[in-house]
């Protein structure tokens, strides 16, 4: 057995957030995304799809002037544009997160980087979590770049802050979620091409399969609620199962968690909560479709993470 | 001096292939040790197990006192591995690529800004510090990966066919690089196919052979190991028949051929097929001046590490 002294090996005591910025590989990551045109490229392309989806709205609104001089219109105004612009970028949210993320790991593989990095001092879980933080950061910018065109709508009023709040923290979250998807298949898959194969498979069915799941789902289950009764009136546990159903469904999906939410808010409900009427007049109360959303991805990003951790982390047999 | 790099019963199979099968080695600090082995010998298995991306089935590697499978953050604090391919990142200059990986072994800014500048000057490639990577030549690449391999001062450098692909000059470049770093007090342990750099410069050398070290040591160890026959020449300037006589009477000798050489001088010269050490040979020339034969010349054919590789690794090769 050897007795020579080996190299000390130290580990530095950080803040997660001290970590986080200190990361090389955030560092690394940021540095070479800004350094292509392609980040310019989809920064351009965002702005200019939010501000021609924007126009548009503006200039059916302008084209009738007694709407356009109406204080209530207004507002009506302001607040379209604002739900427009807030769902467009979700739904852009979802693709350039899922796809920021999805060469992180497998491309260094391709490259043949990733059994260097593997030799460093450098843990799994710091390459994982600076390849991540590197992806939301830079669709944390691309929502940044859309917030003079969203901001149109403060012009025409109609905007509260809660709905400014709920509208950023659901776009954070998707951001921070899909990601997160991303980034798991790209551990666990060797090639990139089959990591973003699949990761966008899985962001078309959350984005737009479960919204048509859902309803396809409703309908059985009204069927079945309504065949069940024999007064013309479903019971009172069927009807709560199926809403329960109906809601879980509507809120895990970012585009039906989104209408959910905003058709709430125009309901004037609490932006917490929302409360369903059964057919015998009893409420219930859930609590709101964006709440629920952020759990829900919040949770399955902490799960992804893991499993990421896990796979960057395995030692070839 | 004590082994820093220790491998004992290590055994590693790909399904039912056996890529290495129970190979003991050991390597002293300090030394440069060529690992020399046909492909599909087990060389790069075995690297990639030092350089803890690889579990081996059995067996265990030690590492400047850390066990690959139980202190693999030890082995790769103290080592420097460098695959046979240079990985890239398209997209970052020379400097930026040392000072991301000096960051990798939590170097602090300041200490990777003085080290990132040495290094540079150490492979010559202060001039091209902004330069991106991929804009390198192969020798460059090279160069920049054995810096890179250099940044957390380890005491080892487990090197994968470093010199593969270069053009001489970069070959040459390569070597005195290895040879400087070896001066500096680095265990050098690279596995080559390029056996000119072997003689050149490793102060020991392994031969590997499906997944087992066939033959160990310094070259000369290698060549008198291995040479079960010497062919020994001996030049006189007369009574060559006396000396073919007597030398024939000795024991280890198996021939004497009498010869002349085709030259101005015509000299006779003695062939002598010998199976003995070397006081044995020393024996054999002090009886032969006992007896005041006039020698004027005494060599022995050695056999070069193509011969000594060609006839270890025979089988793999048929």
């Amino acid at each position: 057995m050897s007795a020579i002294p080996a190299q000390p090996v130290v580990k530095p005591r950080r803040s997660l957030g001290e970590a986080l910025r200190r990361n090389p590989i955030t560092l690394k990551e940021m540095r070479s995304r800004m350094r292509g045109r392609r980040s310019f490229a989809v920064l351009t392309l965002n702005v200019f799809l939010l501000g021609g989806l924007v126009s548009l709205i503006y200039m059916a609104y302008a084209a009738t002037t007694q709407v356009m001089s109406s204080p209530s219109s207004l507002r009506a105004l302001g607040k379209t544009i604002f739900a427009t612009a807030v769902g467009m970028q979700l739904l852009i949210t979802c693709f350039t997160s899922s796809s920021a993320a999805v060469g992180a790991i497998s491309s260094e593989r391709e490259r043949q980087t990733f059994e260097l990095l593997r030799t460093t001092l450098l843990p799994a879980r710091s390459l994982v979590l600076g390849k991540l933080t590197a992806a939301v950061l830079f669709n944390l910018l691309i929502i940044l770049s859309a917030i003079p065109i969203a901001g149109l709508s403060f012009f025409f009023g109609g905007v509260t802050l809660e709905e400014i709040t709920i509208a950023s923290i659901f776009l954070i979250v998707t951001a921070i979620a899909f990601s997160t998807i991303g980034l798991f298949f790209s551990s666990l898959m060797r090639r990139t091409s089959q990591a973003t194969a699949v990761s966008t498979v899985v962001t078309l069915l959350l984005v737009f399969g479960l919204p048509v799941f859902m309803l396809i789902i409703q309908g059985l289950l009204s069927t079945m609620v309504y065949a069940s009764s024999q007064t013309g009136l479903p019971s009172v546990e069927a009807e709560m199962t199926r809403n329960f159903v109906l809601w879980l469904l509507v809120s895990i999906s970012p585009l039906s968690a989104g209408v959910a939410t905003l058709a709430t808010l125009l309901d004037s409900q609490t932006a917490l909560t929302m409360t369903w009427t059964l057919s015998n007049g009893t409420s219930i109360t859930y609590p709101s479709s964006w709440i629920t959303y952020t759990v829900v991805y919040l949770l399955l990003s902490l799960i992804l993470i893991g499993l990421s951790i896990r796979f960057v982390k395995r030692v070839d047999k | 001096m004590s082994p820093i790099i220790e491998i004992n019963d290590l055994s590693k199979k790909y399904g039912k292939r056996t890529a290495v099968n129970h190979l003991n080695l050991s390597v002293e600090a300090g030394e440069i040790f060529g690992f020399v082995g046909p492909n599909g010998a087990g060389k790069t298995t075995t690297l990639r197990i030092l350089a803890t991306l690889l579990r081996a089935n059995h067996g265990e590697a030690i590492i400047a006192g850390h066990s690959v499978k139980k202190s693999p953050r030890g082995v790769r604090g103290a080592i420097g591995y460098m695959p046979d391919s240079f990985g890239i990142y398209h997209d970052m200059r020379v400097w930026e690529y040392l000072d991301f990986f000096g960051a990798c072994y939590h170097l602090r800014e300041a200490e990777r800004k003085r080290l990132v500048n040495d290094l540079l000057e150490l492979v010559d490639m202060t001039p091209r510090r902004d330069d991106m990577v991929d804009k390198l030549s192969r020798g460059m690449q090279q160069r920049l990966g054995l810096a890179r391999t250099l940044i957390h001062d380890p005491q080892v450098l487990i090197l994968d066919e470093p010199a593969s692909g270069l053009d001489p000059r970069a070959r040459v470049e390569i070597r005195e690089l290895l040879v400087e770093l070896a001066r500096m007090g680095k265990t050098v342990f690279f596995s080559t196919h390029i056996l000119a750099d072997v003689a050149e410069i490793c102060t020991r050398v392994g031969i590997i052979e499906a997944g087992q070290i066939v033959a160990t040591g310094t070259l000369d160890e290698l060549q008198r190991g291995l040479a079960t026959q010497r062919a020994v020449h001996i030049g006189v300037l007369d009574r060559a028949t006396e000396a073919q006589e007597f030398l024939a009477a000795l024991p280890g000798v198996s021939g004497v051929e009498v010869q002349t050489e085709q030259n101005q001088q015509q000299r006779t010269r003695l062939e002598v097929k010998f199976t003995g050490d070397d006081a044995a040979l020393s024996a054999m020339l002090a009886a032969l001046a006992a007896r005041h034969i006039p020698m004027v010349h005494f060599s022995e054919d050695s056999q070069n590490l193509e011969d000594i590789f060609m006839q270890l690794t025979k089988s793999s090769l048929e």
